[in-house]
């Protein structure tokens, strides 16, 4: 009876043993499934941010190639022609045609030592051209590399002129 | 004496399995997480769009006389077939002097995204539109920083057309950014 009841025991030892066994490697595996779950979690999260802002450059890219920005020279893309830009900024009423909240233009190269706002008095010796000024408030700010050309003389010869700048466009943020 | 030696040994025998376990879910982590560091050179809109408006800065070079203005794009070419006769740049310096130099400087202000560059390459090849295709740099490579410990890779290649049909000149750049505060 004693051994009997003995075997009893020593087997329920053995289950015992076997169920701490496999809790604690069930408790091991779903630590190596979060970590993993939280790895490919902030990856999606990189990705989604990166695609979004690939789309955003798309977007000012394609506006750089709109008709009322593109140089005459249809053979240039990412062209835009300044001569266009700084007459267009004397009409207000086109800043409701784009819809974005904020679009400017920059010349980035050649560098010049301060920002110059783009007046008709200063072009061509200026900077910055805001079409469209997004305020301060709940704005991001994407932008695409662009060429930007206007035309000069030289000689009395007319030629087309073109420096890098860069074209900005405001979007609101959802917060 | 025996069973209790049969028993040790299952033990033992599961001990080394969950332990092989182990190390084989540490060897896949570890291998994920090296891919990481050692990233492919992603292709980037920006960067592509860089290189692309960049290429068509009008530089001080003229062919035969002003205003007949070369482009970085013109002057690409202008390296490779060494036409240092036609094209005139300031200063004595040829067309391949000018391309650097323009580069040089244009790259300076150069900040995708926003972010200060620690690494970028940018270097030109011919590339032979024949059945076998003939690759063949030009020019002095431009090199800033170093690539190591680079998190983010990305680069972009421009091509224009070549003298000979099918052929083009490529301007290759592969930049790294570095690493913000907040990330």
């Amino acid at each position: 009876m004693d051994r009997k009841f003995l075997k009893i025991r020593n087997s329920q030892v053995k289950i015992q043993e076997m169920l701490f066994m496999l809790i604690g490697l069930t408790i091991f595996l779903a630590i190596v499934f979060l970590f993993f779950l939280s790895f490919s979690l902030s990856n999606i999260k990189e990705n989604f941010a990166e695609s979004s802002r690939q789309g955003s450059i798309m977007l000012a890219s394609r506006l750089a190639s709109s008709p009322e920005f593109e140089c005459a020279e249809n053979d240039i893309a990412l062209c835009v022609d300044t001569d266009k830009v700084i007459a267009l900024m004397n009409h207000k009423e086109y800043t409701r045609f784009w819809k974005v909240k904020g679009l400017k233009i920059e010349k980035i190269y050649p560098t010049m030592d301060k920002i110059l706002e783009c007046t008709n008095g200063n072009y061509p010796n200026c900077n910055v051209f805001t079409i469209i000024d997004g305020g301060t408030t709940n704005i991001i700010w994407d932008s695409s590399y662009v060429t930007l050309c206007r035309e000069e003389y030289k000689g009395g010869y007319p030629y087309s002129l073109c420096e890098l700048g860069k074209i900005s466009i405001g979007t609101e943020t959802s917060v | 004496m025996d069973r209790r030696n049969k028993k040790s040994q299952n033990e033992a025998f599961g001990f080394v399995i969950i332990v092989l376990l182990v190390v084989i879910v540490a060897v896949i982590f570890l291998g994920i997480a090296l891919r990481k560091d050692n990233p492919n050179i992603a292709t980037d809109a920006e960067i592509s769009n860089f290189l692309t408006a960049s290429s068509q800065y009008s530089t001080e070079c003229y062919l035969d006389a002003i205003p007949k203005y070369r482009k970085l794009a013109d002057l690409e070419k202008d390296c490779y077939y060494r036409n240092f006769e036609q094209v005139k740049c300031p200063e004595n310096q040829n067309a391949c002097d000018i391309l650097n130099k323009t580069y040089y400087d244009i790259l300076k202000e150069f900040r995708p995204g926003g972010r200060v560059l620690s690494y970028y390459k940018l270097n030109f090849y011919y590339l032979s539109g024949s059945q076998e295709e003939q690759r063949i740099s030009f020019g002095n490579d431009l090199i800033f920083g170093n690539s190591t410990g680079c998190f983010s890779k990305r680069g972009a290649t421009s091509e224009i057309s070549g003298n000979e049909e099918k052929s083009s000149i490529v301007a290759n750049i592969e930049v790294c950014e570095e690493k913000s505060i907040n990330e």
